[in-house]
């Protein structure tokens, strides 16, 4: 599905494509820091023991 | 006799507004200390590229040493990944470990350069360019600087000068932002801080686990985020005091240097004068202001969900300028009400804003290029 909508905006204006950059981008900042929020945690607790 | 005044007879009226340019640079870094470290450089960098014959750059087909560095330096995008080790030996992320929800911030404050991105667009920059304007956002220059010089080389003097400037005008930049989205009972909250232990271990695990996962998820983000956390590895692993601190002053002083007269460098008249340039230099601050609205709106968004408030303001240090931002806004808040004290979290959101940034850089530099023509 992800594949279908890249080839469909490449294919896009230009608007499109920064619309893209900005919604991808913006989920995928918090995705990768969501990450490290639950790396953080799990870390900090399995250090700790 | 023509070739005696060479000198007088080249200079064209670009070179002469090239050198008030310059010498701006140089008065904003002596007398209002913005930046010295690099604005000057980068000041006398721009006069010495537009001196007649431009000898320092390139003559008779013969490279100056400007060249030479430009070519070695940031062509090859050295300089920046260097600054990232020195950075890195310098960040201390225990408040973000002690407070990790403030890392949202840290992603929050990047809508900056996403909607700048957007906006340059909108007014007629492709989309490297405009990605290339966007980063100016990530309040963070090595960042701006690295991403520039992938997508935007020809504008690499206008977005590293708009990235460093606004950088130092954090505190005229911020609080208007602020103030605008807020009202001051919300600037007065009052947040509860605990001080806990935080294992030598984590700090020492960190940097490692961030620097596979960077690698494994966004791969074209490994020279930011590796840099970064190999220098924040040498300080935390305890055994190299003296690599720690080379990184710290002996690195990141040469490299600053090299890297401010050399961006300098890019700012010839011919490039540097076009109107994209004040453009690139206006959305920059748009960049700015995106960005603070950003981590506000987005601290106001989570307080509708929480019982225990946060002060909204701690959203506007989700941006990589650290210490300036959480400096300000534990200011601000101190105006509103002396008891309020809440550095330690802006501390935390601010660490968080130099992670958030390179992983937004990481994001424009994976995701352009798939659309870009």
């Amino acid at each position: 599905m992800f594949e279908q909508l890249l080839a469909r905006v490449q294919n896009g204006t230009e608007m499109q494509k920064a619309l893209f950059v900005m919604v991808v981008g913006v989920l995928g900042v918090f995705l990768v820091l969501a990450f490290f929020y639950g790396m953080i945690h799990v870390l900090r607790k399995v250090l700790k023991k | 006799m023509q070739d005696l005044l060479i000198g007088f007879s080249s200079v064209t009226w670009q070179d002469a507004v090239m050198y008030a340019v310059g010498l701006a640079l140089i008065w904003l870094a002596i007398k209002k200390q913005y930046e010295p470290m690099l604005l000057l450089p980068i000041g006398f960098g721009a006069i010495l590229v537009n001196l007649p014959l431009a000898v320092v750059y390139e003559h008779e087909g013969t490279p100056g040493f400007l060249k030479i560095l430009l070519d070695a330096g940031i062509t090859t995008e050295l300089f920046p990944l260097l600054i990232f080790v020195a950075i890195g030996a310098m960040c201390d992320f225990k408040p973000l470990f002690k407070m990790p929800v403030m890392i949202f911030f840290g992603a929050a404050a990047q809508f900056g350069i996403f909607a700048t991105l957007l906006a340059a667009v909108a007014l007629g920059f492709d989309l490297k360019t405009a990605a290339s304007i966007g980063i100016i956002g990530a309040a963070d220059g090595p960042t701006a600087i690295y991403v520039a010089s992938k997508f935007a080389k020809d504008f690499l003097g206008p977005i590293s000068v708009a990235a460093y400037s606004y950088m130092s005008l954090v505190p005229l930049i911020q609080p208007p932002v602020i103030r605008a989205l807020t009202t001051r009972h919300e600037r007065a909250i009052k947040m509860e801080y605990r001080e806990i232990q935080i294992p030598k271990s984590l700090m020492v695990v960190f940097p490692i686990v961030v620097t596979f996962a960077a690698g494994f998820v966004a791969p074209i983000s490994v020279p930011l985020v590796g840099t970064l956390m190999f220098g924040n590895l040498i300080r935390e692993s305890g055994v190299l005091e003296r690599l720690s601190k080379a990184a710290q002053n002996e690195l990141a002083n040469i490299v600053t240097l090299l890297l401010g007269i050399t961006i300098g460098s890019t700012m010839r008249s011919q490039a540097f004068l076009q109107p994209a340039t004040i453009l690139i230099i206006l959305m920059g601050l748009v960049a700015f202001v995106f960005d603070t609205a950003g981590g506000v709106l987005f601290a106001k968004l989570l307080n509708l969900f929480l019982k225990r408030k946060i002060n909204p303001m701690i959203g506007a240090c989700g941006i990589s300028a650290f210490p300036m931002s959480a400096r300000v806004i534990h200011k601000m808040a101190q105006e509103e009400d002396p008891f309020t004290f809440i550095l330690m979290q802006a501390v935390g959101a601010n660490v968080s804003g130099q992670v958030g940034s390179i992983i937004a850089g990481g994001m424009v530099l994976a995701l352009v290029p798939l659309l870009a023509k």
